[in-house]
Parts: C-alpha cells; structure tokens; sequence
C-alpha cells in the first residue's frame, strides 16, 4: 500500500538502488513496481525504510525545537548579560567620575595639609622660640636678683668692715682687720667681674 | 546504518552541549565598595603641632650653692617628673617649665642612690604624661628623644638604639642604652621613647668622643626605681654659709 505520502524521493530512491541491502542480490530493474497485490521481498525493506524517514523526520522536528529553544536561551542568557554589562559599565563610569572627584579632593587636601604642616611647624617652632626666650629672661632674672643679693651682701660687709674701722679705728690696723678686708673686696670685685661677664654674653 | 546512527547521535550532541551552556550572569552587589573599618587605630592628634612626648618635656631650671644648670625631666603620671639625679643632687632650687612656657611648683625632689635617676613631684595637676613602656627596646629600633639641649629651646631628634653597655661612668651597677642620638648638656633627663611614645630610657650621657652617640638609664634601672620607692633619697638643699 503506497500513497504520496510514502513515496520516497526520487533521489532516495536512486540512492536505494545503488547502494543494495545488505543479504540481497541487487537486482535488474525488471523488479515489480511498489503497490502491486502479490507481497514482493522488496516490501520489508521499504517499510524500514519508512519507519527510518519516520524517525528521521520526528528527531529533525525535536532538533528543531531544541534547537530553537537553545536560541531563545542563549539570546535571554545573552540579553542578560549585555544588560549586566550595562549596568557595571554604568556604574564603573560612575565610580570612576567619584575616583576623579576624589583624587582631585585628595590632592588638594594634601596640598593644603602641607601648607597648614609648614605653618604649624613655624608657629611651633615660634612658640619654642618665645617659650625659650622667656626661659632665658627667667634665667637672668634669677640670675641677676641672686647677684643683686649678693651685692647686698657685698654693702653690709663692707658697711661691717667701715664700722670697725670708725667704731675701733685705732685697733683696725691688724692684720685680722686687713685680712677681712680684703676677702671683702675680694668678693666685691668678684660680683663685679660677674656682672661684667654677663653684660658682655649679652652683647 | 550510519544515517540512523547520526541521527540518534545528533540529539544525544546536542543534549550533551547543553551541559556547557553559558549561565545567566550573577545578580551584582548592592555596592562595590568595600566596608572599610571606621575604628581604626587613633592616632595622637595634637592640638598645637607638638608631640605627646614635647607635651610631657620639661626644662629644668637648677640653681646649686655654686651655679647654676639646666636639664629636662617628663611627666610619667599627673604630679611626677623623672629626670637625672645629676640634674637636681646639688639643687638648691628647681624650676620647672613646661614647653609652653607654663612654670610648674616643685613640692620635693628625690634622686635614686642606684641609677642617675631622680623624681620631682610638682603640685600642679598635669594634662599629659608618658607610659612606661613594658619591654625593652629592640637593637636597631628607633627611639627618640625630646629635651632642652644647651637649656634653648624644645629639640627632638630620632636614632637607631645601638645596644646596651656598661655604665660608661662606672658608677651605677646597672648596663645602660647606647644610642644614636645628637644631645647636650641639658638634654640629661630626657625621655628616650620607642614609636608608641613610651619610655624605653631615660638620657643621662653624651660621648665626648663620638659627635652624635648617647647613653641612656635603661627601662630595667627606671622600672626598679619606680617600684622601689624607698631607694630614693631626698635633696635638702642647703648650702653651707
């Protein structure tokens, strides 16, 4: 039984003949004609034969579905990624333009912070300065009042040593007297070269 | 035979290609920037430029039956200075200025009868003061010293600690720290801090030999004073008339 349905292309057809099945003998082209009533050996095989073209036609049908299927998830999966793309692409633009901002904020503040550090240092080392000079006029502050105590006591020696001299003058020519005397000055004038060498570190 | 078979084999290709498929990318994160630590170390933040150490320097003003001197000294709790015992033995008066120029009241003066250590207690309540640091400082580490070298002004300077040696005088029992640091008269009492700020010795020595090299009361000797209170003796202060 044949039909158009079944009837293979004629180039299949050429192609079945030249190529003979397997455990028959090819034969000539005197073979009866598909379709006729008595059941010829050529039947089985055309029926494998349409089996075959059956399942060859529903795996290319299933090829063809998953196929575009495969398409339509490879063109989400893609679309994905494409609007992934954007949005990194986007937001790297971004942070780049923050990173720019940044560094130009960073570099500006650097330069101030230099400038505000040289003042700092300036004004500290001014401080030090005016810190050590008061030190210093403390120094001679002390320094000076101890001198002036010391001449102080410079004047009442030497005020002890005229009293003797006026009070017991006729007793004040031994050498005691002398003696005490002259440690007198000898103090007297050590307070002056004293106050010499200070003016002149001054100076 | 062989066209069934591709055909069976084409599906069972294509099936197995689907295993390497690409993905859909990963969902992004809500940020890209990383959480940095908002408590990180705080650093000393000075409110005048200087140093924690310059805060806690102070100058010492001496005057002896004879003379006078200068040296430094630095504050280790709210009423307590450390300096040299050479500084203040023979002191008949001691004056104390801050590195701002605020003048401190001496209440007593002690010097340890071990090492050339000495401390002053002040009345006044001090802002600053110096840690005592809990170990020894490494060969190579770099301390620094602030102090009042010549009696001018506030100098610190930084150097590599070169070792520990005999007490270079070879009157104090304990080793001392050598180290690589410019100093002078004056700067005897100095704090030698490491990078923490903390004391690691106390200055005490220049070599007359080598410009630039210091000797230092290690933190062994000024720890054993500071423990032992009753090694301290106090300075009278008078002197004969």
């Amino acid at each position: 039984m044949t039909d158009a349905y079944d009837a293979p292309p004629a180039d299949e057809i050429a192609a079945e003949e030249t190529v003979p099945e397997p455990g028959r003998v090819a034969g000539p082209a005197t073979e009866p004609a598909a379709g006729s009533q008595s059941e010829s050996p050529a039947d089985p095989a055309r029926k494998r034969g349409h089996a075959w073209r059956v399942l060859a036609v529903t795996v290319l049908v299933v090829a063809l579905l998953a196929s575009s299927g495969l398409a339509a998830y490879l063109w989400l999966v893609s679309s994905r990624w494409i609007d992934q793309n954007e949005t990194l692409r986007s937001e790297a633009t971004d942070m780049g333009a923050e990173l720019a901002d940044a560094r130009e904020q960073v570099s500006s503040l650097e330069s101030e912070v230099e400038t505000l550090q040289t003042q700092l240092d300036t004004t500290s080392s001014r401080l030090s300065d005016v810190v050590n000079d008061e030190a210093h006029a403390g120094d001679d502050l002390q320094y000076l009042g101890d001198l002036i105590d010391a001449y102080a006591d410079c004047v009442d020696s030497y005020d002890e040593v005229l009293t003797d001299a006026l009070t017991s003058g006729y007793t004040y020519t031994n050498s005691n007297a002398r003696s005490v005397q002259a440690d007198v000055a000898d103090y007297c004038d050590s307070l002056a070269a004293a106050y010499e060498e200070y003016t002149a570190g001054g100076e | 035979m062989r066209r069934p078979a591709l055909l069976l084999l084409a599906p069972a290709a294509l099936l197995a290609g689907c295993a390497s498929l690409p993905s859909s990318p990963p969902p992004l994160p809500d940020s890209f920037v990383p959480a940095t630590d908002a408590t990180a170390a705080e650093a000393y933040v000075s409110s005048d430029g200087f140093t924690h150490a310059e805060h806690a320097s102070y100058r010492v003003r001496v005057r002896t039956c004879t003379g006078y001197a200068t040296g430094t000294a630095f504050a280790i709790d709210e009423h307590t200075l450390v300096t040299n015992r050479h500084v203040v033995d023979e002191s008949v008066e001691v004056e104390v200025t801050s590195y701002d120029g605020h003048e401190l009241e001496v209440v007593s003066t002690q010097v340890d009868t071990e090492a050339d250590l000495a401390v002053l207690t002040v009345d006044d309540t001090l802002d600053e003061w110096l840690a005592i640091a809990d170990e020894e400082s490494a060969k190579g580490d770099t301390v620094t010293v602030s102090g009042y070298p010549e009696g001018e002004s506030l100098t610190t300077v930084s150097g590599p600690l070169r070792g520990t040696v005999d007490e270079v005088f070879g009157t104090d029992p304990d080793d001392v720290l050598l180290v690589r640091v410019p100093a002078a008269p004056g700067s005897s009492g100095s704090a030698v801090v490491n990078d923490k700020s903390e004391v690691v010795g106390v200055l005490y020595a220049i070599d007359a030999d080598e410009d630039g090299w210091s000797y230092a009361v290690s933190l062994e000797s000024l720890t054993a004073m500071l423990d032992d209170t009753s090694m301290l003796d106090p300075v009278v202060g008078l002197c004969a008339e």
